[in-house]
Parts: C-alpha cells; structure tokens; sequence
C-alpha cells in the first residue's frame, strides 16, 4: 500500500470511530480508582504540556486549591510550593483521556464521570460540572465557599449522582443528543436541552436512591442548565482513547488551550502536542468594563466537543450563540459550512431541521485545515488573567498548530515507513 | 498625505477583483494613490514603487489581502476602505450562489458538469487538471508557464481517459457556442477549428461569422502542444474527434510551424482525413500541405478566405489598392523626422505577423520578442527605429491578467511612442472577448486624441492604424468598437494583416520623399 | 484513432463548466446563457511549498 492509501485507510477507520462512537455513562467514582495512570500527588490541567512556572494565575490558583482539597498541602501557598519543587506533579488532562473544562483541574480524590464508548471501549473522564456560581475552581477561583462546593461534590453529590447512574444501567449520549436535535444547542457552549432530557432520565433513577442527600442533588441538577457539558466531555474523550491509537491517520483528535499556549492532537502521533501561543477568544463580555487586553488566550478542554462536531463545529444547531455573542444566523451556517470543508465525516444522530436535516460535520482533516488555508471556528468561554469568567465568543483555531501537526505527522509516517 | 493600510489575513481576492477594488478605491475622495492586492512579490515591489510600501505590508505573505493607500486622512482612508467592502457585500448579499473549494465539491454537487476550465498559476495547473480528468471533465485550461513534462502528463492522462485536454496556455476555445476563456462570441457553423494559436482561432472564427458563417467547435490546444515533448496529442484527437462530429462539415487547422517529428506524424493523420480542410502551419510550404490533401493557406487572412471559398462564400476584407489610397493620405501632414513604425500588440501572434509583414517595408524591426535575436530589445520599454511591442509579454503581465482583460497594460504605450518626434506609425490591436475590457477601444481614444496634439504642436501628424478582432455578437460589437477608432481619427484595417500591410505603404511612402 | 466517444458526448450534451480561477470567467459563462459552477481556488497551504509536499506525502488534501 502506498502512503496515501494507508492514509486513507487510517482515516477511515478513525471516521468509524468517530461516527459510530455510542458513549454511554456508565459511572461516578474518584479519579484516582478510575484513570488508569491517575497518582495521589497528580493534578491534570487543561490543555498541552505547560511547566508549573508557565501556568496563568487561574490555573495555578486552581492546582493549588486542588492540592489542598485532596489533602496534599495545608493551604495554597504551600501547594504552589509543593507543585514547584515537583512534589505535586501536573499533566495534561488530555493524555490521560481527561478533560477539564476552563479553568478546571483534576486531582485524585475528586469524582469524575466514567463515559464508555460501546462501540470502540474506549474510556474518558471529567469532573462534574460545579453550577451556576461564579465563585468556582472551574474559573480559577478558590477560597473556603470553593472548598465547601468542592467537598459537597466530592461526598454527597457524587455517592448519590453515582448510585442513580449505576441504576440506570447506563445513560446513551447519543440518544440525549439525538431527541434534543433541532432544540437550538450546539452543545459545547449551550446545552440547555441536552441537561434537560439527561435531568428527566436521570431523576427516576435519582429518585431511587436512598441517601439524606438525594434531594439536594436533584435540586443541583435541576438547576444546571450545562451540567452535560462534562458528561459529553467525558463521551468525546471515550471516542478519542481509541481513536488516538490509529497510526497514519491525519484526523483531529484532541485540542485546548491552557490560556498561554494551545494545542491539538491528532490521531496518527497520540499523545502529541503541537502548540502555539494561545488564541483570544472574540465576542461578548459579562462585564462591560471588560477589555480583550483582560483577556487570557484560549482556556480549556471542553473544546474535545468541537473535535467531535459539537459547538462551533455545528454553530447551525445553535444559531442563538451566534446572535449572543455578535453574529447572525448566516454566520452560524457559514461556520458550519467552512467546518464541512475541513471534515471528513458528518454525524447522522442529531439532523439540523433548518440546515437540510444534514448532520455536525466531524473529523478535521489537518491537511485540509492547512492545503485549504482553512481554520474551523470553535466556541468557547473566555477567562480574566486575575481568574474568573470574562464572557463568551470564538476563536479561529491557530494554523500554526495545524501545520506544526503535519509535519510531525509526516515525520512519524517516515518513521513508520523506514524511511 | 499619509499611507494607511489594512491587511486581511489569509484572504483570497482573485487579481481580477482587485484591479476593480484598486479603480474603486483611487476614485474615493481624500485618496491619493490606492492600491488592493494579495500580498505577492509582484504587489509587494509595485506599491514599493508606489511608495506606498510598509514593513507591515513586506512582512505579509502572499495568502493575506492588502488595501493600501496614501490618504489625506485616516477616516478618508476608512470611507475609501468601507466603499470597497461594501461593494463586495451587496453582492454577497443578494447572491445565494455556492462557491466550492475544490473541483470534488463542486462536481459532487454538479454530477452533470462537463467542462473544466482551468486558469491557476501554472505550477499549480498539474495537479488541478489532474483532479478534473479524474473527475471525468474535460479541461480547458488557461495556465500559462506550464513546464512541458507537466503538459505532456496532463495530455497523456487525457488522452487515456478520452477527454479533451485544451491547453495549457489555450486562450481561445468555443465549445457547443460558448466562448470560453477570452474567445470572441461566434455564430454556429459547419467550419470545425483546431489551433496551437488562440488568436490564429479567434481570428479565423471571426471572419467566417462577420462573412455570415459559423464554427461548430473550435479547439484551442495551447501553443506548445505541437512541441516535441508533447508531440501534438490535442491535435491529433481534436482533428478525431472533429473528423467524428456530424456537425462540423470542414475542418481549419491552425499552428505555427510544428516540430518536425510532430510534424510527420501530423502530416500523416491530415493525409487520411475524410473531410474538406484548409490548413494554416505558418511556415510550411504549400507542397506539404496539399500533398496531404488540404487546401493551403498563406496566412491568418487567407486561411479564413479559403474556408469561406469551400462553401461558395467571396467574401472580402479589401484591397491592395484601397491601403495604397489611404497611405497617401495619410503621410500628407507628416513632419520630415517622422519615420517609424511603433507598434504595440497584445499578443504575439499578431505581434509575429505584423513584424513578417512589415520586414520587407521597414528593413527590420526591434522588440521584445523579435523575429531575429539581434533584434532583441533588453526590455519592452525601449524603443529603438522601427519597434513592435509585445505588451502579452511576461515583463508587462507577470502577476496581472492578459492585456485583452487589463487593458491598464497597453495603454501608456500610446503616449510613449507619440511622444517620440521619429514615430510616424503607431499601430494598435484590440481583442473582444466576454471577460474582456467592455470598450476596449473607447478607453484609449483620449490618449490618440492627445498624442495627435503633441504630434501637431510639433508640425506633424502620426497615422494611428488599429485592427479590432471580434465580432459583431460580442458585447463590445466591433462595429461599435471600430467606429469609435474612426471617430478619433484612427485608419481601421479589417485585420491585423492589413493594418501591417498600410505600415508597410506608409513607411514605403515616407523613404521615398526622404 | 482515439476514442472520441466522450468528446462527441461533450459536443452533444448541455455545456455545464466548472471554472477554477476567477469568478469573473465563471459570470462571463453565464451571461452567455451557460451553467458554470465556481470553485474558489486558493494555492494550496497558502502558496507554502514545504506544506505542499508535505500534504502531497501524505496523500493530498481532496
């Protein structure tokens, strides 16, 4: 076979994956009993490989507070400390198929979400998302109120959110996506209809469980309207173990920003980084004083939805986050439009009414982001350099990443061919 | 004044919409030289130039869209921008039509499709005739500067699939009456027409529509098609598929003179053609031409003549003697220092006729593109005795469309020369195609206007000879066109031979009351 | 003698062009009463040779 038909073939199989993928949620337990590789003194970060040093002021408050919530360290000035002389180690969320949305950070007794994809096995893990609050370790923020959510979760939320999921038997993504198809979500940065129908299968189950708590996590549910948003999170990177392990192929299969550099990962390298200074989110801020010169660059691992199709990928879905954050409708489908050109597939679960029923196009090829001079558009929130939520908008995904991903590609398909 | 920019990075806005934003944006108020372009070597050293050149601009690659100018003010220069953009908009705006990025996309969309016509930068012609071929179309293409090997692969894989490969470098082609790349509109006839030469084509297939005849098609197999390396394998299945078509009851072929092993094989393919033909190779005697059976043309002019001669038709573009009345009246106000012929062409086919038809007359001619290398002028903006321009030449057009749809290119030729006290003769060709300049001739009759000011100041007169190539069915009209010429006091030849051929007279006329 | 039978299909079907270059060429054909389809050509990775070959290793990009 020569180079180009392995190619092809690769990408195939990884669009097999892709399109086939049946995550389902089969589980709530504590990282470190559910990601293989996880360690006690071990914090995953957003985004690609950073030294502690690098870490924006969010994130180090962040992994900080994560250390003194896992009982490493008696306050955050000591765990910076700890992280500093290498006693705490960080790493990518992505290379552990983790994600952590924003500012987020993983640490080992912190629960996450277990999402299995039935068709490929692959597995993938995200912590809850916290709620509404503003005041929340996702945008960088900790204090004694963050500790106590953070407690909250990690006990009760978690021991009654896990029963119910164990119940259920399993809750299939796929269906939640396919019956709120044509609700307006894009699903990365709006996801009311998705957490609605998760919410209504959830409660029977949650309704069953037996626990002084119950109630209040039914309220806390009720009351997120972005709660899927970690559980997709979780879905996507179940595809992406598997499809990370595909020699050859040019497919897309990782991306986020930490706030200083962004990178993504294609299927063909695995692991592999290929970064550039992060980009700065455009669009709406929460607070009109609010200046992009505030602003940090791209931050973040909920973006693995846009690897799958999802937010800016399919803006079509969810023309209302356009009209939000500066577009209009037209935009919403020229986003789209231009993610076709770069895709190699599109997903038959969620057809968008007003787009002509056509599905999210998914899989970026990164040689038609870079032969097409092509940038897809992701969705995303953006976050102060102090810490905390600055609004929302988009931003082109950087092409030096992309052509950074073609060379190390071709260099490991050399490699592979002896050459 | 001030220069101020605005960069749009990787954007891509073809050269031909640019030319029109760079006209839209010197006619804002409070510009004082503007230019748009995509950000290429060409570009960068034109607004260096210019001066309108920014270390901004320099650090730009040639994906990234430039609009650049020197402006009394910044908010002038944001109006001016903003008149541009919004052009664009409006179009945008009402049109739902789809562009596609690629020839799959497009053909996905398009099943029926048939035709590719092709004009990227010719590096690039390979790869994209490659993927039309795959998709089944048959491929036009305009490319020019297509390495040879490229030529042959393109050809080759056309003709193993069986489809038409015109070109590269084909400008003119008519297929099923359209008029492709920058042919001119013609009438449908039984005249079927393969040619190396677009102008040769254009010419010929103008005539027999103004004679009241038509072409069935005509096909363009760019110039080096009968080169060596490519061993005229458009020709040979043009002349097949032509010989096939029920609708084409005569055949014109049309070339300079082929390679001789290309020529041989040629030769032999011509002598089992079935149906009438004229042939034109320029430079082959008329016993190897009618030895294969063909009637034998000695030029563009009479290559045309002898088709409409088949099908009974005397039509005719003048005589001898009517040029020889009009040179008289022409050197009538010329002044004694007046002695030469200037002539600036569009294209080197007429170039090259011009020159063979005037050699004899003026004893030489110096250009840019000469018959002779010691005739060779360093560049097209020197003029030395006798001079023939080619402004289709690379040194006019690297990086800007053909002189036929910029005719920006020519038109300081007409000042320059006049403004030479020895020029007695400045001769001009116009070309009228549907992408062309909309009134090609009306945009320079100012400058002749002037020029004949500068000449009568100096106790002299230039006699301006001007051929028009296109037909009556085109936009432009030729009759409208020529018309225009005539009103500026220009001698309209009906073609390019005979516009040589008055020069001649002229300058025969001028040596002897010297 | 070539197989011409695509060529006379070409001469006897409906003209519908796919014009690869400048939109202006594409709007011409129309006017003139023809189907064109546009394609927006852009070189490829932006005119970047290393990127090319790169892309053409491994496999192109269409």
């Amino acid at each position: 076979m020569t180079v180009a038909e392995k190619v092809a073939a690769a990408n195939e199989k990884v669009m097999d994956i892709m399109t086939n993928g049946r995550p389902v949620w089969i589980d709530v337990k504590p990282a470190i009993e559910a990601v293989p590789g996880m360690e006690k003194n071990l914090i995953l970060v957003p985004g690609p490989t950073i030294r502690p040093e690098d870490l924006p002021i969010p994130l180090k408050t962040a992994v900080s507070g994560a250390a003194v919530h896992d009982g490493l360290a008696k306050n955050i000035d000591e765990a910076w400390e700890m992280v500093m002389r290498g006693e705490i180690r960080i790493a990518p969320s992505q290379d552990y198929n983790c994600g952590n949305a924003a500012s987020s950070v993983m640490s080992a007794s912190m629960p996450v979400f277990v999402v299995e994809d039935k068709y490929s096995g692959g597995r993938g893990y995200c912590v809850p998302h916290p709620g509404s609050n503003p005041r929340v370790l996702r945008w960088g923020i900790y204090g004694d109120d963050v500790e106590e959510n953070l407690s909250f979760i990690r006990g009760d939320y978690a021991a009654v959110l896990g029963e119910a999921v164990r119940k259920s038997g399993g809750i299939d993504l796929i269906r939640i996506l396919s019956k709120t198809a044509g609700m307006g979500d894009e699903n990365h940065n709006r996801q009311p209809a998705a957490s609605m129908a998760l919410a209504l299968e959830l409660v029977p189950w949650l309704l069953d469980v037996d626990h002084p708590a119950r109630d209040r996590v039914i309220k806390e549910i009720a009351a997120n309207d972005r709660f899927f948003l970690h559980v997709m999170m979780a879905g996507v990177e179940a595809i992406m173990q598997s499809a990370k392990k595909v020699p050859y192929s040019t497919v897309m299969t990782g991306m986020g920003g930490n706030g200083i550099e962004f990178g993504i990962q294609v299927a063909g390298t695995g692991n592999r980084w290929y970064t550039t200074k992060a980009p700065i989110i455009k669009g709406i801020f929460l607070n009109p004083t609010t200046t992009e010169k505030d602003l940090l660059g791209y931050l973040g691992d909920s973006c693995v939805t846009e690897v799958w199709g999802l937010g800016g990928m399919s803006a079509i879905a969810g023309p209302s986050y356009l009209r939000m954050t500066g577009g209009t409708f037209r935009d919403a489908k020229e986003r789209t439009e231009k993610a076709r050109q770069v895709s190699l597939g599109e997903h038959t679960f969620a057809p968008v009414p007003w787009d002509d029923y056509r599905g999210f196009p998914v899989g970026v090829d990164i040689r038609k982001v870079v032969g097409k001079n092509a940038l897809p558009i992701s969705h995303g929130g953006s976050a102060l350099k102090t810490g905390g939520q600055a609004g929302a908008g988009a931003a082109e995904l950087p092409m030096d990443c992309f052509r950074k991903a073609v060379e190390g590609l071709a260099c490991e398909v050399k490699k592979l061919e002896g050459e | 004044m001030q220069v101020f920019v605005k960069i749009q990075k990787n954007r891509y806005i073809d050269s031909l919409e640019t030319l029109q934003q760079t006209a839209v944006l010197n006619e804002q108020e409070g510009i004082e030289t503007g230019y748009v372009g995509m950000a290429t070597a060409v570009f960068k050293e034109v607004i260096e130039e210019i001066g309108l050149s920014t270390d901004e601009i320099q650090a730009c690659s040639e994906a990234d869209y430039v609009i650049v100018a020197s402006a009394e003010s910044k908010e002038a220069f944001k109006n001016a921008v903003k008149a541009i953009t919004s052009d664009e908009k409006k179009e945008s705006e009402t049109e739902e039509k789809k562009y596609y990025g690629s020839i799959s996309e497009a053909v996905n969309d398009h099943p029926r499709a048939n035709l590719c016509q092709i004009s990227v930068p010719g590096e690039y012609a390979l790869a994209e005739v490659r993927k039309a071929l795959n998709a089944g179309l048959h491929c036009c293409v305009f490319s020019n500067n297509v390495p040879l090997e490229d030529e042959r692969e393109m050809k080759e894989l056309a003709r193993e699939k069986g489809l038409l490969c015109m070109g590269p470098d084909c400008g003119v082609a008519n297929i099923n009456g359209s008029a492709l790349v920058l042919s001119s509109i013609n009438n449908r006839g039984p005249f079927g027409i393969v040619g190396a030469s677009g102008t040769g084509i254009q010419h010929v297939a103008a005539i027999l529509h103004e004679a009241g005849s038509g072409v069935s098609q005509t096909i363009g197999t760019g110039g080096n098609d009968l080169k060596e390396p490519v061993g005229g394998i458009t020709m040979l299945m043009g002349i097949d598929a032509l010989e096939a078509d029920p609708e084409t009851k005569y055949i014109i072929l049309i070339s300079r003179k082929p390679a001789d092993s290309v020529l041989e094989k040629l030769l032999a393919r011509i002598r089992e053609m079935k149906k009438p033909r004229v042939v034109f190779f320029m430079g082959c005697d008329r016993e190897t031409i009618e030895e294969t059976g063909s009637i034998y043309a000695s030029n563009l002019d009479d290559c045309a003549l002898r088709a409409l001669e088949i099908i009974h038709n005397d039509y005719s573009l003048g005589s001898l003697e009517e040029l020889k009345e009009i040179a008289k009246e022409a050197v009538k106000d010329m002044a004694p220092e007046q002695k030469y012929v200037r002539a600036a062409y569009t294209g080197g086919t007429y170039l090259d006729e011009g020159m063979r038809t005037m050699w004899e007359a003026t004893g030489g001619i110096y250009s840019n593109a000469p018959l002779y290398p010691e005739y060779k002028l360093e560049s097209g903006k020197e003029i030395q005795a006798h001079t023939a321009i080619d402004y289709g030449e690379e040194e006019f057009t690297l990086g800007r469309p053909h002189p036929a749809i910029d005719a920006s290119i020519r038109k300081p030729a007409i000042l320059k020369e006049a403004a030479d006290p020895s020029t007695a003769v400045i001769i001009l060709d116009f070309i009228l195609t549907p992408p062309g300049h909309m009134d090609p001739c009306g945009y320079v009759v100012d400058d002749i206007r002037k020029a004949q000011e500068i000449a009568a100041e100096r106790g002299g007169k230039i006699a301006f000879i001007a051929s028009v190539l296109g037909t009556t069915a085109d936009w432009q009209d030729i009759h409208k066109q020529e018309a225009e010429l005539r009103e500026a006091g220009v001698y309209v030849c009906r073609t390019n031979y005979r516009a040589a051929l008055l020069a001649s007279e002229i300058i025969r006329l001028r040596k002897e009351i010297a | 003698m070539s197989d011409v039978s695509k060529i006379l299909n070409l001469f006897r079907s409906e003209l519908i062009v796919v014009n690869v270059g400048p939109r202006s060429f594409a709007e011409v054909l129309e006017k003139q009463g023809y189907e064109a389809v546009q394609v927006d050509w852009k070189p490829a990775a932006g005119g970047d040779k290393k990127m090319q070959e790169l892309l053409e290793y491994l496999g192109g990009y269409e």
